[in-house]
Order: C-alpha cells, then structure tokens, then sequence
C-alpha cells in the first residue's frame, strides 16, 4: 500500500509538472526544455524557506512561485527573440545555467550536498505526516492545476496562444500583441511548475541539484509527447504511463542499475517511435 | 600570461572545433539539430578503447574506430532520418527523435562499458612537445593539427570539387537542387559518412586527453554546437572561429571567476551572442 501511495504521489507531482509545461509547448508551441529549472527552483523555495528562514510549506509554495515568475519573465524576454528548434536549444542553455547555479552557488543552495531536513505541510495546527494525507493535499492541487489548464483552454486568452502557436503573424496582424501573450503564458507555466517542486521537496524531505539537470526537462517534455501536445487529459495519461512503466522493470527483476538504464532506453524508444508514427501524442491536438 | 592564455585558447577550441565542423557540414544539408553527432563522437572513442584492450595495434583501432563511426552515423541517416523526411517530417520532430537515438545510445554504451571513466592511455602526460616557448602535451598538439587539417580539406573538398558543390547546392535550396535532379538524399548520405569519420577522429583524440564516460557525447556537442552557431551556421570558418572564440571567452571567465562556472559561461556568451547577432560573427555572404 504504501509503494502504492508513493507512486501516486509521484503521479500527481509530475501531472502537475506536465500540465504546466502543456501551457507553454503544446498550447502556445513553444518547444522549452527549461522545465527542470522552475521545477528546481520551486523545490529550493520550499527546502531554504523551510530549513533557513522557518517558513510555512504553503508560504514557501508562494515564494517559488513569485520567484520563478520573476525569472520567468526575464528569460522570457530573451527567449521571445527566438523560434522553432533555436528555441529548444537555448531554453535546454537556460535549463544548464540554472543547474550550474544551484550546483555552484554553495552559500546558499549548499552546493552538491543538497538540503536536507525539509518539513511536511501545515495548516492550522494539522500537519500532513503521513503518507496517505500528503497524497491527499497533492491531488487537490493537481485537480486545481488540472481545471486551471482547462480554463485557460476554454477561455479566449487560450484561443490566442493556439492562433498564434499556427501562425504568429496573422495573429498580430488582427492586432493581438503575440510577444505579451507568449510571454504571460511562460511566467505562468513557470509559476505553476514551481508548486510541484515545492511538493517534491517536501514529500522527498532532502533535495540535491542533480534532480533538476536538463535530463529532467527532457524527460517532462516526453511525458507531454508521448500523453499528447495542447492536451490536459494527454498530459496526465503521459504521467501515469511513463511513472508507472519504469515500475514494471523491478517486477521483473532485473539489477538497479540494469533497470535504470532500461528505463531509460525506453524513454528515448518512445520518444523517438512518437515522433516516427505519431508526433502529437496520444491525446494531442498539435503536431511540431 | 597572455601567450599562456592563447595557447589555452588554442587547445580548448581544437577540443571544440571538430564538432563544431561537422555539426556545421551535417546541418548545411540536413538542418536540424541532430543531437546524435554526439553519440558518433562516443562510439569512435568507445570503439578503440574495446578494440585496445583486446590488443589490436593503434593504427589500425583508429582506422576501424573511424569505420564504425562512419558506418553508425550512415545508419542512422539510412534507417531513421531520409525515410522521417521524405514522410515530411519538421526539423523540430527531427530533433525530437535524435533526442530519443540519443537517450538509447547513451544507456546502451552504459550498460556495456559501465559508468565509470575511461582512458585510452596516459600518452598524454607522458610525452610533451616542446615548442620553443610552450610545453604542449601530444594529444593536445595533434588535436590541433587534426583540426588545422580538417579545416583545411573541407575548405578545398568544399570549393574545388564536384561533389563539394553539390553540397553547397543543397545547402542554397534543397528544393532547387532537386529540382535539376539531383539525389538530396545520397549527398546527405555521403555529408554523413565524411561526418562520421571526423566524429570518430574526434572521439579517439577526446578519449586520449580528457577519457571517455558514457554522457561524453551531449557535452561535446553542446559545446561544438555553440561554436558552429556563434561562429554563424553560414560557413566553414564561421564554425572553426566560433568554437576558438567560445573557448577564449570561456578561459577569460574561468580566469575572472572560477572553473565550475566554465559551462555556464559558455551558455551565457552563446545566448548573449543570439539575442546581439543572431547569424553569428560571420554571417553568409549575399
């Protein structure tokens, strides 16, 4: 049961993670590998808020966020200039920048070593100890997430990121600011990213840069591939499948590293076996 | 101090060149972001080392490590990218699926060699060439002429023959090349197979100076792509320049600062140079 719960867990985490980045690649077709960034950045906001500055888990949630909005839009600034695959590789440049300062900026991310010690949620007196009602608080928010993307979809602020996701300039040209739309939208996506590392940290309880390197927002972006491009239903089916698959592995047996590296295989088959014969995902509506 | 920072420059930028070129040269008839010219560069390093071990004699592991190479980075032309384009695939959907090769790649080479560093041999802090004013290791010094001469052969393959040309054809437009009949498919087959050889020269001279682990390959692609695009994706010297420009401006930081700030460096300057000139420090003529 617990096995259960804990995968579950890492279900919801990585739902919402996989909503969020849907905004920016599959909703508005920006492809970003930068993911993993706001992810760490958000786990940092909750693991130093929590250990250093004795914070409440639900304030440090906020902390991420309004942090990594602020990144968000300065990087959205630079990031604005470029298209298409350009796009790609210098959102996964950014992706590397933020790792190298959470690995290198020892005074205040205690460099390699990581964090450790991070608390659970509280609120008014009742902390989530146990596992069962940690997962609880996780799908509440990942529902939130999940009817937040919804609404964006549904509204007409969507229908102008998916305009001019097919075509930038005629969208301008019946006088939508594409370049502020693209922009709110990866604030955003940043903003909501960072409320899953902050979960990450706290279930986790010890955090260290390796987990938010750019394999991370490779990884995140195969979820949306393989669940489906400018889809909530395929970003969440893309989460369950590649959670629970790698699972599978240690049924059968095979040695940790084996299986680690195996699973990895299968990411990189799926991504590639995607893109040969289906490249908008299962559930998706957009195809790069 | 400063002739010990050129030197530097020079030997960390051959580090980068060669990718650099042949990231250059694939994407002028291929372009997209192929992050599998990597994974060549890997399999011609882990190549000779298998084939050391089990005692064939140097010249000819380079020149098998350089087969493999060619041989690997034509399969994957073969059997993956021609049939993804002709299905009208988009160089982001390309991209996308070099990004799978890759990840595979990457997993199987672990679980063959293990995860651990590997070295060729320690020929290099054993044997220095001495130029006068510098000591320079051997590796470190043939990487360079390795590039001088690769830089070289492109430039004259590139310009003075038939088949050069036919590159640069497609480079112009794809569309019109084809148009007078000739095969985009085969030259990027060839374009492949001459990537592949200096790929796996590069893997070989990366393995005999800084070893081999199984991630070696997105790093130095990163970093020779970097290169290839700062220089401006438009031609040769572009690539060449780039990758010693980004290396100089890598050693200044890593002099100002420290050297685990080296990567980060290097992605600040590539991004700095998109957002100021986007085509890079020379940009194609006409």
């Amino acid at each position: 049961m617990e096995y259960l719960i804990n995968l579950a867990i890492l279900f919801g985490i990585y739902s919402m993670l996989a909503l969020s980045l849907n905004l920016v690649v599959g909703m508005s077709g920006l492809v970003s590998l930068a993911q993993a960034a706001f992810y760490g950045i958000g786990a940092y906001a909750t693991a130093i808020g929590m250990t250093s500055l004795g914070l409440g888990f639900f304030t440090t949630i906020l902390l991420g966020m309004v942090i990594n909005a602020l990144i968000a839009f300065v990087v959205g600034k630079i990031l604005s200039r470029f298209q298409g695959d350009i796009y790609a590789i210098v959102s996964a440049g950014l992706s590397i920048i933020v790792f190298s300062i959470l690995l290198n900026w020892k005074s205040v991310t205690n460099g390699p070593l990581g964090i450790f010690g991070i608390g659970k949620p509280e609120i008014a007196g009742y902390t989530f100890y146990s596992n069962a009602t940690f997962l609880l608080l996780t799908l509440v928010f990942t529902i939130v997430l999940f009817v937040i993307y919804h609404w964006i979809d549904k509204s007409s602020f969507g229908r102008v990121l998916k305009a001019l996701r097919e075509d930038e300039k005629l969208t301008q040209s019946m006088g939508y600011k594409t370049k502020y739309y693209k922009s709110v939208i990866f604030v955003l996506s940043a903003a909501l990213s960072g409320i899953a590392g902050s979960f990450f940290a706290s279930y986790i309880a010890f955090i260290d840069p390796s987990t938010f390197q750019l394999k991370e927002g490779i990884f995140l972006f195969t979820i949306i591939i393989v669940g489906g491009l400018s889809s909530a239903k395929g970003s969440v089916v893309g989460a369950l499948i590649l959670i629970s698959l790698p699972e599978i592995l240690r049924f059968i047996g095979l040695p940790y590293e084996t299986a680690a590296q195996m699973q990895q295989i299968i990411y990189g088959a799926m991504l590639l076996l995607m893109m040969v014969f289906k490249p908008q995902g299962l559930f998706g509506k957009y195809r790069m | 101090m400063l002739l010990h920072l050129l030197i530097n420059t020079l030997i960390v930028g051959s580090g980068y060149g060669l990718v650099a070129m042949a990231f250059r040269l694939m994407y002028s008839v291929s372009p997209f972001f192929n992050m599998t010219l990597g994974a060549i560069a890997t399999l011609g390093a882990y190549t000779a080392y298998w084939l050391l071990n089990i005692g064939v004699p140097l010249p000819i592991v380079v020149v098998l490590a350089l087969l493999t190479s060619a041989l690997f980075s034509s399969f994957l032309e073969i059997g993956i990218y021609t049939p993804m384009r002709n299905h009208g695939a988009s160089s982001m959907i390309l991209m996308v699926a070099s990004l799978g090769v890759y990840t595979i790649f990457e997993s199987v080479i672990h679980l063959i060699f293990g995860p651990q560093y590997q070295t060729l041999g320690n020929i290099n802090q054993a044997i220095n060439v001495n130029l006068g004013f510098a000591h320079i290791p051997l590796v470190q010094f043939l990487t360079i002429i390795v590039n001088v001469l690769v830089f070289v052969f492109l430039n004259y393959f590139l310009h003075h023959t038939f088949l050069g040309k036919q590159i640069r054809a497609v480079n112009d437009s794809a569309t019109l090349a084809n148009i007078i009949g000739m095969k985009n498919n085969r030259i990027i087959l060839l374009v492949s197979v001459l990537t592949g050889f200096i790929l796996g020269l590069d893997g070989v001279l990366v393995g005999y100076d800084t070893g081999m682990e199984p991630t070696m390959g997105f790093n130095l692609l990163f970093k020779g792509m970097i290169g290839a695009i700062i220089g401006g994706l438009g031609n040769l010297r572009g690539a060449f320049l780039g990758a010693l420009f980004l290396a100089l401006t890598e050693n200044v930081g890593v002099l100002l600062f420290a050297s685990e700030w080296r990567d980060l460096i290097a992605f600040v300057i590539f991004i700095t140079f998109l957002s100021l000139r986007p085509k890079g420090i020379f940009q194609k003529k006409g």
